[in-house]
């Protein structure tokens, strides 16, 4: 199984330097990417489903930092966990915006 | 008839392309329509059924109540705020199908179990929620406009939730006594969420499937939801009891 597998929903993670990483969740039924790139103050994270009739065009999205946030893993190499926790972390952001 | 009643996309079964209803149309067919009511009166995200406000005002406390840190703790608030819109998005879709309230008690049973605690909620986070990713809104092929053009959004959502669950499972099972207690409490939550896809001999199951509310019947969604979740718990060390202990419905 893949061991980022969850709920037939596999994320993969990869993180080209601390402040930037790319997401990439698939299930049988949705794909989608997303890349986060952190500044001092705002991040900005962009999106595309292609599979999505509501919102078929690539997102960019520009945001006040939220307080506190950390995207930084929390072990060395990053496990599924910390590729997990980054997901809900992205999700949690752009449903706000 | 409208621009919209012409709207076609896909082909149905016997190859014919497949007609999307739009709101309001007149020759929705009787079976149909029919369904379609009692598909989305039994759904339990429904803000005109009163039942769900009260399910929602004890999830509201549990959310709050229970989690273990702030950032917990902004995630589930921002889980539970969907949930509210889920509820009035399927209110106004049932509306618009000439259904203005629904009365209807939570049947399953599931949802009427008392959260103790933070496992209890993640469990039904992980495991109760993740239900709604396979049968309650997997409506992106349904020939109804309304429920199309939210489809994608509610399915992605559903699964953030889950995600949140398994990712707060995965948090209390770090250390031995979250784990003593999830491995305790699966033999509640895993029959539970296996008996939220009905029994398999359901009538209406197979209906629909025919008219496109389904993809599959609910005995092969339970299959497939238990390939892709049992491994997810075994991953965390939890002792998940076997497919039919303690079930209720077969």
């Amino acid at each position: 199984m893949d061991p980022a597998a969850a709920g037939g929903l596999a994320i993969r993670v990869t993180r080209p330097a601390p402040e930037v990483a790319f997401i990439e969740t698939s299930s049988s039924a949705h794909w989608e990417c997303f890349w986060v790139a952190e500044g001092d103050h705002t991040l900005v994270v962009g999106a595309f489903d292609r599979g999505d009739r509501s919102t078929p065009e690539p997102r960019i999205h520009v945001i006040n930092k939220p307080y506190g946030w950390d995207m930084r893993p929390a072990s060395d190499p990053p496990t599924a966990g910390d590729d997990q926790d980054l997901l809900v972390a992205v999700w949690q952001l752009l449903s706000s915006n | 008839m409208s621009t919209s009643t012409l709207e076609r996309t896909g082909l149905s079964r016997d190859g014919e392309p497949q007609r999307i209803w739009n709101e309001g149309d007149a020759d929705i067919p009787a079976e149909f329509h029919e369904l379609l009511v009692r598909m989305l009166s039994y759904h339990v995200e429904n803000s005109a059924n009163p039942h769900y406000t009260d399910l929602l005002t004890k999830l509201w406390d549990r959310c709050l109540r229970f989690a273990p840190d702030e950032a917990t703790k902004g995630l589930l608030v921002k889980l539970m705020q969907q949930e509210v819109e889920h509820g009035i998005i399927n209110a106004q879709i049932l509306a618009g199908l000439g259904v203005d309230h629904v009365d209807r008690p939570i049947e399953q049973y599931a949802f009427r179990h008392p959260m103790e605690t933070f496992c209890d909620l993640s469990y039904f986070h992980a495991l109760i929620d993740r239900v709604g990713v396979y049968i309650g809104e997997t409506w992106d092929g349904v020939p109804y406009k309304p429920l199309l053009d939210i489809a994608t959004r509610v399915h992605k959502e559903e699964l953030f939730h889950c995600t949140l669950g398994l990712r707060n499972l995965r948090l209390i099972c770090k250390t031995p006594e979250g784990l003593a207690e999830a491995n305790e409490k699966i033999h509640f939550w895993w029959p539970a969420a296996l008996d939220m896809f009905g029994r398999s001999d359901s009538d209406f199951g197979d209906a629909y499937v025919r008219w496109g509310l389904r993809k599959k019947n609910n005995a092969d969604l339970r299959r497939q939801y238990i390939a892709d979740t049992r491994p997810l718990l075994v991953d965390l060390g939890i002792e998940v009891p076997p497919n039919r202990l303690n079930r209720r419905f077969l």
